[in-house]
């Protein structure tokens, strides 16, 4: 099958990159072949996380040349719906809201605070 | 072993209980048709599901009829005509005759012999349309059989033969695409290694009172305390077992590309399931997540 990249992360031709990529991310968490270690089931994971990423890349590169050759004919994706699995309740959840710059830009202030008031929070700087 | 896969209708759409009305009928309607009146009541969920997974792997559009049950004369009805129904009703009488075999010899139950006896020309007819199949499943019971036998204290390995069982049915019809016989492999393998283990656990006081074999009594080693006592106290671990061994199936059906199939596969994976091992975890009603 003649694949469309869109149809493959499940997305829509005119959603927005924002989109485009939190469903190329769903679906890499989606198939990651760390998750089928010990079984047979690892060659299928690759193919599919193959796939995947050459459809994002399509779809990149497309947009950065501003063409679309795609139609918007996918009325019926199922891939798109987030279902909770209730047997990973201790899923690995990458930490969020507190990027590098966020640690720094939050210590050099705690600092600065500290040495206003007479103290030091760290001696170096 | 029979009808611990269910749907979860609260949460199941009405188009998605139709079909999976339709295919219940489906299978009902090829037992009677292949092997006459009565056998269609050994029907049981399990075999409904593995029907769906055929189907639902291979992405097919069956005919379905419309017709009136004797069940329910007033209602008309609609069922599904394909191979994988008529397939599912030959593994359902064999596996059902091959249970009660297993019964009267354990158990010596009177019910169980005048079911076997009732079923001995059907399961040997459902044995040869299956061929090979069917040898390989009798290789796994026996493997399963004589580890019972033993006293295998360990329930991962024992329930591996039943996950054997299960994941050959499942793999049956599609020898030419390797990556949906590996899928399907690995959907029926766990699926059916949770079975046993929650029959096991299910039947862990009944076995306990007559000294039957149950493989939890032996894996956290039953001392003499209350059974109930016993069985709070294993309850976390089993529980832990259960829903790795679901969850591998669910992992590997994520791998097939979805279609009008998945909401209802989906359903019976993550809530059906869900909600009858804690049920049985449990034991009591456990509706609302």
């Amino acid at each position: 099958m003649a694949n469309n990249p869109y149809t493959v992360l499940g997305v829509s031709t005119n959603s927005t990159d924002e989109q485009i990529k939190t469903a190329y991310r769903n679906m890499v968490k989606k198939y990651h072949p760390d998750k089928y270690q010990e079984t047979d089931l690892k060659e299928v994971a690759e193919e599919k996380l193959a796939e995947v990423n050459v459809a994002y890349d399509d779809i990149i590169k497309q947009r950065a040349s501003g063409q679309n050759n795609y139609n918007n004919n996918n009325n019926q994706t199922y891939q798109n719906q987030q279902r909770q699995n209730p047997y990973r309740q201790t899923n690995y959840q990458p930490a969020s809201g507190a990027s590098a710059c966020d640690v720094c830009s939050c210590l050099i202030c705690s600092d600065c605070c500290c040495e206003c008031c007479g103290g030091d929070l760290i001696a170096c700087c | 072993m029979i009808g611990y896969i269910k749907t979860f209708k609260p949460e199941l759409k009405v188009k998605d209980l139709t079909t999976y009305e339709a295919y219940y009928c489906g299978i009902c309607k090829s037992l009677k048709k292949n092997y006459g009146l009565f056998k269609n009541m050994t029907l049981n969920f399990d075999c409904v599901f593995i029907s769906l997974i055929l189907d639902a792997l291979n992405d097919t559009h069956p005919e379905a009829k419309s017709f009136r049950c004797a069940y329910s004369p007033l209602k008309k009805k609609v069922r599904v005509v394909n191979n994988a129904t008529d397939f599912t009703s030959d593994i359902n009488i064999y596996l059902t005759y091959k249970k009660l075999k297993d019964d009267v010899k354990d158990e010596h139950k009177f019910v169980s012999f005048i079911g076997s006896l009732l079923l001995t020309r059907s399961g040997k007819k459902a044995g040869k349309r299956l061929g090979d199949l069917a040898i390989k499943i009798d290789n796994n019971l026996n493997e399963l059989y004589k580890l019972e036998n033993s006293s295998c204290s360990d329930s991962n390995e024992i329930a591996n033969f039943y996950g054997n069982v299960v994941g050959d049915i499942c793999r049956e019809k599609f020898i030419s695409n390797k990556s949906l016989v590996k899928i399907s492999y690995h959907i029926g393998y766990n699926i059916g290694k949770w079975v046993y283990l929650i029959d096991a656990f299910d039947d862990l006081e009944k076995d306990f009172k007559s000294g039957a074999y149950n493989p939890y009594l032996l894996e956290y080693k039953y001392t003499n305390q209350d059974i109930n006592e016993f069985k709070y106290s294993i309850k976390e671990k089993v529980r832990k077992q259960l829903y790795m061994t679901v969850d591998k199936a669910v992992a590997a059906y994520e791998l097939a590309s979805e279609n009008g199939y998945s909401p209802l596969i989906f359903n019976i994976l993550l809530e059906g399931i869900y909600n009858t091992t804690n049920t049985i975890i449990e034991g009591k009603c456990n509706y609302g997540k």
